[in-house]
């Protein structure tokens, strides 16, 4: 009986990466947008 | 040999296929989205009320209130509808991985829109605008009850960022995404009645 070989597709984390670099680009721009406010709230408004 | 018949109900009425008639996730959807606009007209014409019993309105003291301080909160409730639009265009076509990207972009600037209106609490409170007022009272359970609705359409989009990663042929999804799209637009009107409101 022949044995069948099953290759399992492995991620490699070339695979994965792409996926990583959007999630750490919503996180910077998150962060950048949140500094971005407080700076608005803090620094701008009051002077207006 | 046997054969089988299979019954359903109103199996002599041909004028439907004994399907569901009406979409029950539609059906509840508009009701939910009927019962929403009721609770804030409520809110609204308290607000009309407690406003034409007071000759100075925002009372003396408050801090600057005019669209400008706005901004920030309009421009990201703005910015995320357009990523919503943009995603029900790849929905269409298909496109789950650009889907994903883009509904978690507008989960994300919805939340940069709680932080704005967080910040902008702050400047309030610091401003001595307290619930112990008239005018706080009301702008405070307005603004609330806006936030709580709106961080459940949030806590939605994260759902279906899910879903397209997970299960992204699952039937449902488009219905789903249709009634989440529907929530943001009424979430966008009632934003806009809020701040002409409270800030025009």
């Amino acid at each position: 009986m022949k044995t069948q070989m099953v290759q399992t597709e492995i991620r490699t984390s070339h695979n994965t990466r792409p996926k990583n670099r959007k999630m750490l680009m919503l996180l910077v721009g998150t962060i950048t947008a949140i500094i971005a406010i407080s700076v608005v709230y803090i620094i701008i408004f009051p002077k207006l | 040999m046997q054969t089988l018949i299979i019954e359903r109900p109103g199996l002599a009425d041909s004028t439907h296929d004994g399907k569901e008639i009406v979409s029950s996730k539609r059906l509840a959807f508009t009701l939910y989205i009927a019962l929403t606009i009721m609770l804030f007209v409520g809110i609204f014409g308290g607000y009309f009320v407690l406003r034409g019993n007071n000759d100075i309105w925002p009372p003396t003291g408050t801090p600057a209130m005019t669209l400008m301080n706005m901004l920030p909160e309009c421009l990201t409730i703005l910015a995320s509808m357009v990523f919503l639009i943009v995603a029900r265009k790849y929905l269409r076509r298909g496109d789950f991985s650009k889907f994903h990207t883009l509904v978690l972009t507008s989960a994300v600037l919805c939340i940069l829109f709680v932080f704005a209106l967080g910040m902008e609490y702050w400047r309030l409170i610091a401003g001595g605008v307290t619930m112990s007022t008239v005018f706080g009272g009301m702008y405070y359970i307005l603004m609330t009850t806006f936030l709580a609705h709106f961080i459940g359409g949030i806590y939605a989009l994260f759902r279906f960022a899910n879903k397209a990663k997970q299960f992204p042929a699952a039937s449902g999804l488009k219905v789903g995404f249709a009634n989440a799209l529907n929530w943001h637009y009424l979430m966008i009107i009632l934003w806009v009645c809020i701040v002409a409101l409270v800030y025009g």
